[in-house]
């Protein structure tokens, strides 16, 4: 009977055991999610040759508060042109890597497209209220050309978010969250369509400059050799900043990035920099020298002889005069002694 | 019955276990935000602490204040209906709507911003737009803030706030991204700035007791959340002035090894119940001897600011392994050690 009873009581003990544990794993299933979620918006859509259009990148924190993206990106250059990229909408505003007008030609023989930024103090989400959605990390701007209309036969492929795209939280420690990503399918019809192109007329009617910024006149024993350096950034609103230039007194303009080791390390040329947008408005920000600039002889090669000769000789007769004295001086000095002597 | 039972068994323990354990999840990995909230005034809709917005009235005219005659007005940042142009004529035939009169066109007004918050009593909080400072505002004795621009562009904007308390701690930078409509009056309410919070030692032998400290807004609730294997967290009360400390009994947590510590406020405001998102996080070491930190904070060239010249020396070195530009010690400056400026940066 006691042998009966305990093996009861060890089945039962058994039974509350597994209980505790589907319970456990029960629990754990829910709470588990995803740190955020970057997405393609359309997720998908149907596009005519001819067409130009534009995928938005998105990014959904899902609760979280992140403070840095990665994004790589896949699409197929062989039926897609990449026009441009629209950053003016973006969340980032200090970016590591952002690709520029220039780099379209490279992107479309690639058919990969890569850029990277971060939001001081991080981003958690859109605000209740807000009037936009306020996610978009940036929106690609493609073009279907229509030379491919000789293959009649309907198309899909796909825009797709890789995998070794990144998120960062705003924890202070660097931890990279969980993401899902998802990507856009690319429904091409045989059939021409209307050729709208809102980039390029986007790109027209923007006539706001980047927004004024300074420019920033640094030294640090760490870097380029404890040489002077600027640094320099803004934002535009519509299309995003394209690149920037430098100028230092006259010499030509330069493509530059912050930070840019100046040339001129004595700081007494004016230095230029230009913000370009991607409808190419411009904002310069200028630095005046504080240390006025070292005088430089620019009287005529001639003249200066002419100077230099006067000079010489009246050195030269002063010193003359001054030795005639001096011999004067002496020649009666050893008269007095002789005087002197005589008397004695 | 017996497969029932146990089903209603492992039901209930499920629900019991469950409850706790999300709600800790969710404290050990989530910001918790604030209450924060933008309304727009111009863009024709009541929302948020608007009354009315344009010509929008909620259905209200001049008859619902006594008047047969007139219109009402929409001022003080939609906030307010004014009954100034509304008035009494005998034998008038009824009372007019709201809004300009004739039909005619409200006149468009400039893009307006106003962020109202709470930081720490008297103190000056530093405004960034787009990671740059732009403006420094002072806060009141109940730690009230304001400010408000017309030189700010349509479009995604990122304002950031920061400020150091009178312990000279510093806050977190304190980011909201939000688009500002064209023309209208962007009001955003609640940025409330987490408290601040410091450590009296840096390194404590276990079993000392560790003096966290800070300051938030008057007379709100701190926890504070001292990382260990598991998560403790201990209550405090902030005072008039803000002040909060907490003396913590180091007992618990693990000998010759890191701990962190965190906290938030909460609060009743304007009858919500309002809970701030984390603050910093301070470090200290419980045992002998601490490791010696290079470059703290991701203030690379040690200016007390981190901003575009430590993101500049980042860049200088990235994909190295310079010491102090690589915050986390992996051996690479790469977008971890960025991340980690993005989180300390003051503009």
């Amino acid at each position: 009977m006691k042998t009966q009873n305990s093996k009861i009581k060890s089945q039962n003990f058994n039974l509350r055991l597994k209980t505790l544990i589907l319970a456990l794993v029960f629990l754990n299933l829910p709470t588990f999610a995803f740190g955020a979620s970057l997405y393609l918006d359309p997720k998908e859509g149907e596009y005519f040759l001819g067409d130009h259009f534009g995928i938005k990148i998105r990014v959904d924190p899902e609760g979280e508060c992140i403070n840095t993206i990665s994004v790589d990106l896949l699409f197929p250059n062989d039926i897609l042109v990449l026009e441009g990229i629209d950053f003016g909408e973006s969340i980032i505003t200090i970016w590591v890597d952002k690709p520029s007008s220039g780099d379209i030609q490279k992107i479309n023989e690639n058919g990969k497209i890569s850029f990277a930024g971060g939001i001081p103090g991080g981003y958690c989400g859109r605000i209740p209220g807000d009037p936009g959605m306020t996610n978009v990390v940036a929106e690609l701007r493609f073009y279907i050309p229509s030379m491919i209309v000789g293959e009649m036969s309907e198309k899909t492929r796909e825009v797709k978010l890789l995998e070794s795209s990144q998120v960062f939280l705003n924890d202070g420690r660097g931890t990279l969250a969980k993401i899902s990503v998802q990507g856009a399918k690319i429904k091409i019809l045989p059939t021409s369509g209307k050729g709208l192109n809102e980039w390029k007329e986007k790109l027209l009617n923007d006539t706001t400059p980047p927004a004024p910024f300074e420019i920033q006149i640094h030294k640090d024993s760490s870097i380029f050799d404890g040489k002077y350096f600027i640094v320099f950034y803004t934002t535009d609103k519509e299309t995003g900043v394209d690149y920037y230039m430098v100028k230092e007194g006259e010499r030509e303009w330069k493509i530059a990035k912050s930070p840019y080791l100046l040339e001129n390390q004595n700081l007494d040329e004016e230095i230029k920099v230009k913000a370009v947008d991607r409808a190419g408005n411009e904002t310069i920000a200028t630095y005046y020298p504080q240390k006025p600039k070292e005088f430089k002889d620019t009287t005529p090669k001639n003249q200066t002889t002419v100077k230099k000769i006067l000079s010489i000789a009246i050195s030269l007769i002063l010193i003359l005069v001054l030795i005639f004295i001096l011999g004067f001086l002496i020649k009666k000095k050893l008269l007095n002694k002789k005087v002197k002597n005589r008397s004695i | 019955m017996r497969l029932w039972k146990e089903f209603v068994k492992f039901f209930s323990i499920s629900i019991f276990l469950l409850l706790p354990t999300f709600a800790l999840k969710t404290f050990a990995q989530k910001q918790i935000p604030t209450i924060v909230g933008i309304s727009v005034c111009g863009d024709g809709q009541i929302d948020g602490f608007e009354v009315c917005d344009g010509d929008n009235f909620g259905g209200k005219t001049c008859a619902n204040y006594g008047y047969n005659r007139g219109y009402l007005l929409c001022v003080d940042n939609c906030t307010r209906i004014s009954i100034e142009k509304c008035y009494v004529e005998p034998g008038g035939m009824g009372a007019g709507g709201g809004g300009y009169p004739g039909g005619a066109m409200r006149p468009l007004g400039p893009t307006t911003l106003i962020i109202l918050g709470k930081a720490y009593p008297d103190t000056e909080v530093k405004i960034l737009k787009d990671g740059k400072e732009i403006a420094r505002v002072k806060t009141d004795s109940q730690a009230n803030f304001s400010w408000q621009t017309t030189d700010i562009t349509p479009g995604v904007n990122s304002l950031s706030f920061w400020a150091d308390d009178k312990f000279g701690l510093r806050s977190i930078l304190y980011t909201l991204t939000f688009e500002v409509m064209p023309n209208a009056v962007t009001t955003v309410r609640g940025a409330y700035l987490p408290p601040t919070i410091g450590v009296e030692k840096n390194v404590v032998k276990r079993g000392e007791r560790l003096k966290i400290f800070g300051q938030t807004i008057p007379e709100a609730k701190v926890p504070v959340f001292i990382s260990s294997p598991a998560e403790i967290v201990q209550e405090t009360t902030s005072t008039k002035t803000g002040e909060w400390d907490l003396l913590f009994d180091t007992t618990p947590l693990t000998d010759e090894s890191m701990h962190t510590a965190k906290c938030q406020f909460k609060a009743t405001i304007e009858g919500s119940t309002v809970v701030s998102g984390f603050s910093r996080f301070v470090t200290f070491y419980v045992g002998k001897m601490a490791p010696a930190g290079i470059c703290p904070g991701a203030d690379l060239n040690q200016d007390g600011k981190v901003n575009l010249i430590d993101f500049s020396i980042l860049l200088y070195y990235w994909g190295t392994n310079n010491s102090c530009a690589d915050q986390n010690q992996d051996g690479v400056v790469n977008l971890v050690d960025f991340s980690i400026m993005m989180y300390y940066w003051t503009g």
